[in-house]
Parts: C-alpha cells; structure tokens; sequence
C-alpha cells in the first residue's frame, strides 16, 4: 500500500491535468458502463465512518466531504488549476486522496499491470480476496493469464484474447468485457472487467477493474431457468392462458391457444373484432354474451370468481364448447391494467350432458307414451263396459221375471261387471294424474264437513263387519284446495281401513299445524309387514301380492291416493304393526298454491 | 214425441241406448259412422243429436261442426269415455253443446239428462 502511495505522490505537476483528465474520463466510462464505479463511490461515502473511526485521521472525513460535493466543480476547476498552483497542489493532494480510498476500500479488484510481460505490479484488497492469493507480494508474481483458466466460455485461447484486451485499451484507452477468471488454485469465477490505460512519468500502464459477478450471473441463469420454467409449464398445460389489456388486446396466449382453436398465434393477434366475433374463434351465436362478459370484466372491480360458458369454432369449423374463467390484472398502485382468461375445454362434459338431455327427453316421451297407452286401453276396455252395464241395466228392469237361479246368474255379472269398472277407472285415473293434461279445481271446503259426508257414505259399510267410525276434528279446519280430490284421498284411505279391518274401530283425526293439516287414519287391522310398507305406494302392488280374495281392490289405490296428495302439495306416510292395525297419514297445505304442483 | 238421433259406433251400446230412451218415450234413430248420420240429418230433423266422439270415419266433433255451421236446428250431447274437467264444459255450453255425458252410465243418468236437454 505504502508502495502505491509514493508511486502516486511522486506523479508531477504538469502531468496533473492529464491525470485528472484521465480519471474524469475513467469516470465517464465508469458511470456509463453499468455503474460500476457508482457503486464503488457509494461503498466510499459509506465507509468514510469506518475510517473516521477506527484510523482516528483528523480531517479526512471532511476533506472527503469536500471531494464529493466538489466533484461538479472539477471540470472548472481545471481551468483555475492552471492559473492557481496553489489550488492545483491542493486538488492534487485531493485527487490521491480520493484514489487511494477508492482503490483501498473498493470491492472490486484494482490492480495495475505494466509491460512488456503485462505481469501485476500492484493490487488491493479485494483482488488479494478475489484471487485467492496469499498476499500482495504473491499476487505482483502472477500476470491476468495465470489467474485465468485456460479458455474463455468462447473458446479462445486466456492468453490469446488477453492479449488482445490489453492491445485494444492500450490504443483505446481503455476496455470493457467479461471475462472467466480463476481463483488461485481454486475454480473459476465470472467477471466484467475494465482496463483503463495510464500514462505517468512518461510509463505508460494499464489499471485493471475487476468485479466478481457470479451472484449476478447464478441470478440471471434461475431468472431464465424460472422463466422457461414457466413458459414450459404454461406452453404444455392443455388449458388457455390469455392475457389482455384494457382495450383487449391480446398481450400473452399459451400455445394452447393453437392446439384448441387450430389457429395460430399470429391469426388469432391480428384479427379485427367485429360486430359478429370479438375474437376470431369465436362461434357468432354467443358474440353477444362473450361481449357483455368483457364488459363486465372490464368494469367490475373484483373479477375472482367471474365465468362464462360459450361455443368456439375452430378454423376447421368445429364446434366446442369453453369454459372461462377471468381475472384481473393490475399494476402496483392497484389499478387495473388488464384481464386474464383461462379457457378449459368442457366439449366432452357439454355433449355428455346433451347426452343425458336426450336419454331424459327420451324417457319421458316413452313415459308419455306409456300414459297415451293407457288412455287407450282405458277407452277399449270403457267402451264395451258402457255396452254391459247398459244391456245388463236393460235386463235387471226383467229381473222380477227371472227364476232365483236366472237371479243369480245377473248378479254375478252385475259383481263383475261392477270389479271391472273399479279397476278400469282405477286405471285411467293413474293415467290422467300421469299426464300433464291432470287438472285441479280449487275451491274453499270446511274439512269436518268432507269428512263427515265420507263417513256417512261408508257407515254403510263399517257397520256390517261391526266396525266403529271414530271422527276426531279439534276445531273448525277452513281449507283452500280440490275437494273432489281430497274426497277421493280420504274416501280410499277410509275405505281401505274398514276393508282390512274385522274388529275394532276405525278413527279419522285431523290436527291442524301451521299453515297445513294432519290428517290421520288409524285402525285395528290386520296390520303390514314392515318389509311390504315402502312398497305398498307402488302401482299394481297388491296384484302381484294377493290379499284375501274377498278383499279385492286393483293395487293401484294407494299409489293413486300417493299421488294425489303430491298432486295437491302434501306428503303420505304410514306407520304400521302387523296383527295391531295401520295409521295412514298425510299432510296437505291449508291453502294449495300453483307453485306446489309440480 | 221427440226425435233423437244417436250416432255410435259400439253397436251393443247403440242398441241398448236406443232401447233406453224408447222405453223413456222418444224416437230414436241410430247410426254406426259419421257419414250415415249426417246423412240422416238430410232427412229428417232430430230435437237432440247424441254423438260419440271416436267414430271409424270421423270424430263426433267434425259432426258437430258441420251440423252447426249448416245451422241444423238441434241440440246436441256427447257421450264419451274420456271424462273432461268443469272447465272445459263451460267452454263446450258456449257453442251449443247442451251436455257431455261419460260413459258408461245408469240409465236413470242418461234419461234424466236427456229430460234435461229437451225440456
């Protein structure tokens, strides 16, 4: 160091001007080349304190002050240096101070290196650390070509291109590049370096600025790794990723992009919007909502959660379908810059789910079907009913006529004829309440009265098998709903409680809850197996499960029961225990409404 | 005495509905398809028309209509199977359809309709 200090003090006056020059001109190119020395000066003003500290130099701090503030002023200043030595003897000593600082305390590698051999003559700190060398006096005995590795990542020749360096900041001035250093017996390192010539006492010299950028370059190598990174995941995700600014231009796509809409990139940035297609793979039937969404996109605040179904039409004109979702995205006071989009291709899901559609639309129509079916066999079975029942009325008007055996004979076909009406117009009911053309007359009703009016009808019945017909009302119930319909309801449930009941009673209880009613109907009968309950609302049931034969009945009374109290928006149920009895029972709303029928 | 003209294809049922009403003091005439029965209707004036609706050649609605835009001087009745609501009844008394009787019926049913129609 002491070295350097006297190599420095021993320059001549006259040759300050060109010193100076020299180094406002190194600073230029400093200050132009990556501010490498800008850098340099801040780690100065910042290590001043250390200086001010720990080597107690009285002034110092001060002086240095001056330099930085001064530093404008040193262009003028070199025209009054001519004229004022005294200043110039100051600045001079200001000058060295300033280097020496520089050249002490900089984190890059300064060093001097001097022909013919271009071997170092001097180094400061950080090239003795930079290099790895042990000292000062072992760093002089190495030249750039030692410290280098034998080719540069260009595959020149370390002391070929050295060489050349060397040779162009010597007729340049000076010279800029990277360059892969060696540590000294360790490996190598990436540099800049910049050879400024000197010329001093009539020596001509070049001093050599070193700077370690491996952090810089490891940096720069995961920014592209993390960068292909990302265009590689987002050019292999089969989704889209679009990227556009506030007046919808695309400003980033994925390549998936191409892959879905056979379009290429180019295409799709080039195309014209129009009052048919914002886009040019879009199918122009949902142009309009593909519009409004941007809109909306555009002019909403928070976006997170925004999407949108619509068709696509690639350019080998298929169809299919997308879903987007949209996103924004904004700069860092938090406005909005632009939009994101993801398109996720659902062609399959959507024509699954057409598919379905379809298989629906399909069913009901063969449900429909099956219902106009049963219109039809209604009217067959009707019309030579209708011929029965009249030719057989004909023959009862005869019937006092008849011999007792002849008697017998009518009756059984009035029985008969009487089963089959039941079970026809069980049948056509079940289709009517199947087809949509079902309809429901709602009137006002007092439920004691519908019921009282049933249990007359049936007393009738209950009192030949010795049967009690208990009615338990606890108030007036003023209903809103179909009364034919409820009638029909309470008719079959009461009907078939006294059919399946021997002993015992028979009790209708209605209790009246909120806005519906409870209507329950519990006997001693001969009970259902648990396993038989959730079937029995089934159509047919008890045909293909026949009771006692004197019961009868067409196994479609309680599915058509079932669904004329859904008909008429309530629910049936029934709780049961075989050889103890059964309590049917079901809600209805006290005032039916539209909206309940489904 | 009252005329009556029941047009219907189910001759058991024809038959016997002709019986009925005679034994109830009308004069009835029938007909097994739409043609036949607008053709007795050249003939002769009817006081009520009985008119099933699924006829071979036509339905009972056609019969209807073309007797009521000639402005055949009748009342008319059909006799179906297919039950319709309250509703459509209305709808029905509207353009001169006195009644819509669902079949099969009791005799007492139909004669007293019929009494009904032609008082």
């Amino acid at each position: 160091m002491e070295k350097i200090r006297k190599k420095l003090s021993a320059t001549g006056r006259e040759e300050i001007v060109g010193k100076r020059e020299h180094v406002a001109k190194r600073r230029e190119e400093i200050v132009g080349k990556r501010e490498h020395v800008a850098t340099g000066r801040e780690e100065i003003v910042g290590k001043r304190e250390r200086i001010k500290k720990g080597e107690n130099r009285e002034g110092i701090a001060l002086e240095r002050e001056e330099i930085v503030g001064k530093r404008e002023t040193v262009a003028t200043g070199r025209e009054e240096i001519v004229g004022k030595r005294e200043h110039v003897a100051k600045r001079r000593e200001e000058t060295d101070e300033r280097y020496k600082v520089l050249f002490t305390f900089s984190k890059d590698a300064i060093m001097t290196l001097e022909p013919p051999n271009w071997k170092f003559t001097s180094g400061n700190d950080s090239a003795i650390k930079i290099f790895n060398v042990k000292d000062e006096k072992e760093f002089i005995s190495l030249g750039p070509v030692d410290l280098s590795p034998e080719k540069q990542p260009d595959g020149q020749l370390s002391s070929i291109k050295a060489k050349k360096m060397i040779e162009k900041a010597m007729k340049e001035g000076s010279s800029f590049f990277e360059w892969t250093h060696m540590r000294y017996g360790d490996g190598d390192f990436p540099a800049t370096v910049l050879l400024s010539r000197v010329e001093e006492e009539g020596r001509i010299y070049l001093q050599a600025t070193v700077r370690d950028i491996t952090a810089q370059k490891r940096a720069e190598k995961d920014l592209e790794k993390s960068e292909e990174k990302l265009k590689m995941i987002a050019d292999n995700i089969s989704d889209v990723l679009l990227s556009y600014d506030m007046a919808h231009h695309l400003v980033y796509a994925n390549s998936a992009i191409e892959r879905l809409t056979g379009y290429t990139l180019s295409e799709i940035m080039d195309f014209k919007p129009n009052d048919n297609r914002l886009m040019i793979y879009i199918n122009p039937d949902d142009n309009k909502k593909i519009t409004a969404k941007w809109n909306e996109c555009i002019s909403k605040r928070d976006l997170k959660t925004s999407t949108s179904e619509f068709r696509i039409l690639t350019k080998n004109k298929e169809t299919k379908w997308i879903s987007a979702s949209y996103g924004s995205v904004y700069d860092e006071s938090k406005k909005q810059t632009g939009v994101y989009v993801v398109y996720h291709d659902i062609t399959q899901r959507k024509e699954a789910e057409e598919k379905i559609k379809k298989q629906v639309e399909q069913l009901k129509e063969l449900d429909i079907a099956k219902t106009d079916f049963m219109n039809i066999v209604s009217h067959e079975l009707k019309t030579p009913l209708t011929a029965i029942y009249a030719n057989l009325e004909l023959l009862e008007e005869i019937k006092t006529k008849l011999s007792e055996k002849n008697i017998n004979n009518l009756n059984a076909l009035r029985r008969n004829s009487n089963q089959l009406r039941f079970l026809v117009d069980n049948i056509l009911e079940i289709a009517r309440i199947q087809s949509n053309k079902f309809e429901l007359n709602i009137s006002k009703i007092d439920l004691e009265n519908c019921i009282s009016s049933i249990v007359n009808d049936l007393k009738i019945l209950s009192d030949k098998k010795n049967i009690k017909l208990i009615v338990e009302i606890d108030k007036p119930i003023n209903m809103s709903t179909d009364s034919i319909r409820l009638t029909e309801i309470l008719n079959n449930l009461i009907d078939n409680a006294i059919k399946f009941t021997e002993e015992g009673y028979v009790k209708i209880k209605a209790i009246k809850q909120d806005d519906s009613v409870l209507v329950e109907v519990t006997d001693t009968g001969i009970g259902i197996p648990e396993d038989k309950i959730s079937k029995l609302f089934e159509k047919f049931y008890q045909i293909y499960t026949p009771l006692k034969s004197e019961v009868g009945g067409t196994g479609l009374g309680l599915a058509i029961t079932k669904q004329l109290v859904e008909l008429l928006g309530g629910k049936i149920n029934l709780k049961s225990e075989l050889g103890k009895g059964s309590t049917f029972y079901f809600t209805l709303p006290i005032r039916y409404k539209e909206e309940v029928k489904k | 005495m009252k005329k009556i003209l029941y047009v219907e294809d189910h001759r058991d049922t024809a038959e016997a509905v002709k019986q009925m009403l005679e034994d109830a003091g009308y004069e009835v005439e029938i007909s097994f398809c739409g043609a036949d029965g607008l053709e007795k209707t050249h003939k002769k004036q009817f006081d009520l028309v009985l008119l099933d609706v699924m006829l071979p050649d036509m339905s009972g609605w056609d019969i209807f209509k073309t007797l009521s835009s000639k402005k055949y001087d009748s009342k008319y009745a059909f006799l179906s199977v297919i039950p319709i609501s309250t509703e459509r009844m209305k709808e029905f008394k509207k353009v001169g359809i006195s009644d819509y009787i669902t079949k099969p019926f009791t005799k007492k049913d139909l004669v007293e309709r019929v009494k009904k129609i032609l008082k």
